[in-house]
This record gives structure tokens, C-alpha cells and sequence, in this order.
């Protein structure tokens, strides 16, 4: 791992750190995140987009270059059951409209804990499905990290962040 | 009436109507949890909903018999009487939030609600109760049939939102989805009649009267017919609109045509945005020509109408003149606005 890269990978475990924290207090429950991992590799980013077909992707704009913050439908569901305050929820009796509010809630914090290291995003509003999305690796490249979310023991799911290297290394 | 013929129940629905005046949100958990058949429960609502007249000294045993037993805790323990004073506290500092003073009604009204919320999952119907405050709860029930209150108190108790930020939020995606949906199918509405105007602005009178009379069940063109665009609208324009319509027409040598169709006082007030010597020219050339017939005069009106609203389309002249406008007052919005000044009178009167 090069320098940069480096001190990308650390802003990410402080901004996981800082995101866990948010999420606890905003939903009353406590989380915590374990573990950052990080692809660079696009067969790797492109096998995870194949294979995310049910996760809920908000595509998230800076100046020059688009990201994405992605939730897998468990990780939503269980804020979702947070947020409204019951014991149990599922998955299939959570209306879209309110899964996809979480999201753009979840997207938000995100951008939130981003814009203290300086990398300003800007999210659109829109929520896509793993399906709906076309990314082509000839024109944008992007690094992946992984944020792996926990409740007591439980793991409710990896939170991924798809940016672009570029907009990455203004913040290191 | 005399204080010793008040039964208890009415004793109860003037308690339980004070509530309902004062918080809406609070008489509705109490009312939730009586312990009543459905029917006496809906029936028991719409007493308090429109209570019949009570005697002010009969009120006022009422209430005080309440705040006796209250005092007493015969009724409530002093635990959740200090709960229910906290609730009330944070209820009034909602209140005291600009933000949280516009109404959810003023900006959708409440029939766009009604049918928004018909095709949405309890929960979400749920956390729209919840994004409402103590005015906006009391409006939408007493706005929604008695039969479905007890459904929507349902969905109210069946969530517990963990966070008051969230749901602001959430509050504020249901507006901006329903502005959106409003907006636009009235936009399109507004696009269509805007057209149905030009369309029939150049036809004359008798053929428009034709059109109206066949047509009287479908549609109202005296709705219509003040947006219609007349020769002598020009006038409406700007002078610096005036000069562009007056070269588009020159251009077109159509302004010699129009000028002989307009009265006198018209003609001179569109010149005046000419210069003298323009004016006299345009003047001395129009009284030598000789007046058309009605056919060619019909056909200059509709040409002169066609160049206005091509140049409104534009934008290189004033666009809004003559254009098309619902303005059919917003009923919900002064429904809930002359609520909200009654609750202010009543909060006014109470401290």
C-alpha cells in the first residue's frame, strides 16, 4: 500500500469510528464497527456490484466524479425496526419508501463524517437497486471500503463505500 | 342547567372535550385506552367532536370535580400527572419552533393526504401521525371519517419513533413528495387549459359561444374567457414590450392592419412608445388607408394574437399577461390557518 493510500485506509478507520458513534446516538442503539477493508482491485469492485443485486445504492456526487454509499436490505431493516421503534421487523413488511428514506439517512450521515476529512459529497435523492446500476470501468475507477457493522455480537452487515481514488488523495 | 343533573358521563365527555381542545395527541392515548365497547367508543368521539352546550357553571363543576380528584390522585398518581405536565411543556416549546408552526396542511391539502396515505404501509401512515403536531393531529382527525380513527390511532400506537431528527426528515421527504405530485399534475392542468385558451382566443365571438353552448357539461369557458388575448391587450404590456411587439408586427407588416383595428385611445397610447416623428407618420399612413372587410379584420386579430403569444412562448416579452391561472382559493389552508389563530386565542386565554 503506497503512502497515500495509507493515510486513506487510516482517515477511514477514524471516519468508521466516527460513524458507529453517530449511528448509535441517532438510533438509541449501540454499534460499533470492527472492521475497514479495502479493494482497489476493479475485478473485486465489480464481482461485489454483480453480486449486490438487493442492496440499496445512493449514489452520493462530488465535482468531478460520482460515489456511492451501499446498505445491504438486513443492515436496513434493522434501522428501520430502530426507527420505528418495535421489537422485531421483517424484512418483507418494511414499505420501500421507508427503506429508502434509512438509506438516504444512513447516505447522509456518511456524508456527514466525509465532510470532516474535506471531501465534500453531495447526495441526489435517489436511491438505486444493485440492478439499476451501470458503472463502466473504462471511464470511472474506484476504491471500495467495507465497513463491517455490529450490535452486542450480532453483525447487521457491511456498509460499502464505492469512491473515487481521486477525490480520495484531496483528503490525505 | 342545573350542576346536580349532570350525569357522569356527561361530567366525562366535558373532561375528556376540554382534552380534546387543549391536546389533541393526549386525549387520543386516553381515549385509546377506554375500555369501551367500539360502537359506544365511536359514539363517545363525536360527542366530544361536537359537544352539545354545556352551561358555563355546569363546565366548570365539571372541571373542578376533575381537578379535584386529580389533586387527590384519586383519578391519576402524581407520577403521571408530573408526566403528563412534562409532555405539555414540550408540547408548548413545539409550538414556540417557527419551524414546527407551518402547517403540514397549508402546503398539501388534506384530500391530497388522504389519498396519499391510502396507498401507504401502516408504518408509514404511522410516522405521518407521529410528524404532526398537536393543531395538525386535530385537524386531520376531525377531517377523516369517525370509522377510520380508531385504524390511524392504531398505526399512531404501533410506532415509537427512536429519533426526533429522523422524523423531521421524514416529514419533510412526505411534503416534498406530495408538493411535487401537486405541483406537477397542476402545472399540467394549467398547461392545458393555457392551450384550450389559445386555441380559443382566436375564433370570434359567435363561434366561441357555438363551441361553449355544445360543449356546456365538459367544460366552462367563461373560466376561460378573461384570459383570452384581445388587440387592445397590448396595452397591458410593458413600453419596452410594446416596441418589441410593434417590430415583430412591422416585420411581419401586419402593423398598419392593426392599427386600423384599434379604437383611437389605443392606438395613440401604443405610438407613444414611438417617437414623435414615428408616431405622426404611422398616424397620417393609417388614416389614408382604406378600412378592411370583417373577413380580413378576423384574420389580422388571430395573426396579431399568434405573433403576441410566440413572443410570450419566447420570453422575449412578458410571458404571465393573459396566461392562464387556477385561482381557486386553498380552503384547507385557511381551514387550518383559522384553527391555528383559535388555538393561539385559546392558548392567549389559558395563560
Amino acid at each position: 500500500m503506497t503512502s497515500t493510500l495509507n493515510t486513506v485506509y487510516l482517515n477511514h478507520l477514524k471516519l468508521a469510528s466516527s460513524y458507529s458513534e453517530l449511528l448509535s446516538e441517532k438510533y438509541g442503539f449501540p454499534c460499533s464497527i470492527d472492521a475497514v477493508q479495502f479493494f482497489q482491485e476493479s475485478e473485486k469492485i465489480q464481482s461485489f456490484l454483480s453480486e449486490s443485486p438487493s442492496h440499496l445504492f445512493v449514489p452520493l456526487y462530488a465535482d468531478q466524479s460520482r460515489a456511492f454509499a451501499v446498505f445491504p436490505s438486513d443492515l436496513i431493516t434493522h434501522f428501520t425496526q430502530h426507527f420505528l421503534g418495535l421489537d422485531q421487523l421483517d424484512a418483507n413488511d418494511s414499505p420501500d419508501l421507508l427503506r429508502e428514506f434509512i438509506a438516504l439517512r444512513l447516505a447522509r450521515y456518511l456524508i456527514e463524517i466525509y465532510g470532516r476529512f474535506d471531501v465534500k459529497l453531495n447526495a441526489s435523492g435517489l436511491v438505486r437497486s444493485g440492478t439499476e446500476l451501470v458503472i463502466n470501468p473504462a471511464i470511472e475507477s474506484f476504491i471500495m471500503f467495507q465497513l463491517s457493522i455490529t450490535h452486542a455480537t450480532e453483525s447487521l452487515g457491511d456498509t460499502t463505500i464505492l469512491i473515487s481514488p481521486e477525490l480520495m488523495k484531496k483528503s490525505s | 342547567m342545573n350542576t346536580k343533573a349532570l350525569s357522569h358521563i356527561e361530567k366525562v365527555i366535558i373532561v375528556l372535550s376540554y382534552i380534546y381542545k387543549e391536546d389533541v395527541s393526549l386525549f387520543f392515548k386516553i381515549y385509546n385506552r377506554l375500555n369501551l365497547d367500539q360502537d359506544v367508543k365511536s359514539k363517545l368521539l363525536s360527542q366530544i367532536k361536537s359537544p352539545r352546550y354545556y352551561a358555563h357553571s355546569d363546565v366548570k363543576f365539571a372541571l373542578t370535580e376533575f381537578e379535584h380528584l386529580l389533586a387527590t390522585e384519586e383519578v391519576v398518581s402524581k407520577r403521571i400527572l408530573s408526566k403528563i405536565h412534562e409532555q405539555l411543556v414540550q408540547s408548548n416549546q413545539a409550538v414556540a419552533n417557527p419551524a414546527a408552526q407551518t402547517s403540514i396542511f397549508s402546503q398539501v391539502p388534506i384530500a391530497q393526504w388522504l389519498t396519499f396515505l391510502k396507498t401507504q404501509h401502516t408504518y408509514v401512515k404511522g410516522l405521518f401521525l407521529h410528524s404532526l403536531s398537536t393543531v395538525e393531529i386535530k385537524f386531520f382527525m376531525s377531517s377523516i371519517e369517525v370509522n377510520d380513527i380508531p385504524d390511524y390511532l392504531s398505526h399512531y400506537q404501533t410506532v415509537t419513533p427512536s429519533n426526533p431528527e429522523c422524523l423531521r426528515a421524514f416529514r419533510i421527504l412526505l411534503i416534498k413528495q406530495n408538493t411535487n405530485v401537486e405541483s406537477s399534475e397542476e402545472e399540467l392542468k394549467t398547461e392545458r387549459s393555457q392551450k384550450l385558451v389559445e386555441v380559443l382566443e382566436v375564433l370570434d365571438q359567435e363561434t366561441v359561444h357555438a363551441i361553449s353552448e355544445a360543449q356546456s357539461n365538459n367544460m366552462d369557458i367563461s373560466n376561460l374567457q378573461p384570459f383570452f388575448l384581445d388587440t387592445e391587450d397590448i396595452s397591458l404590456f410593458s413600453e419596452a414590450d410594446q416596441r418589441t411587439i410593434i417590430a415583430s408586427l412591422e416585420e411581419k407588416q401586419l402593423l398598419h392592419a392593426l392599427l386600423q383595428e384599434l379604437t383611437e385611445e389605443t392606438r395613440l397610447k401604443i405610438l407613444e412608445s414611438q417617437t414623435e416623428r414615428r408616431k405622426a407618420r404611422l398616424l397620417a399612413e393609417v388614416s389614408e388607408k382604406e378600412p378592411g372587410d370583417s373577413s380580413t379584420e378576423s384574420l389580422i386579430h388571430a395573426q396579431f394574437i399568434y405573433i403576441i403569444r410566440q413572443l410570450q412562448h419566447s420570453e422575449k416579452i412578458d410571458p404571465k399577461i393573459k396566461r392562464f391561472a387556477s385561482t381557486i382559493p386553498n380552503e384547507t389552508s385557511s381551514e387550518v390557518e383559522s384553527i391555528e389563530n383559535a388555538m393561539e386565542s385559546i392558548e392567549e386565554v389559558a395563560s
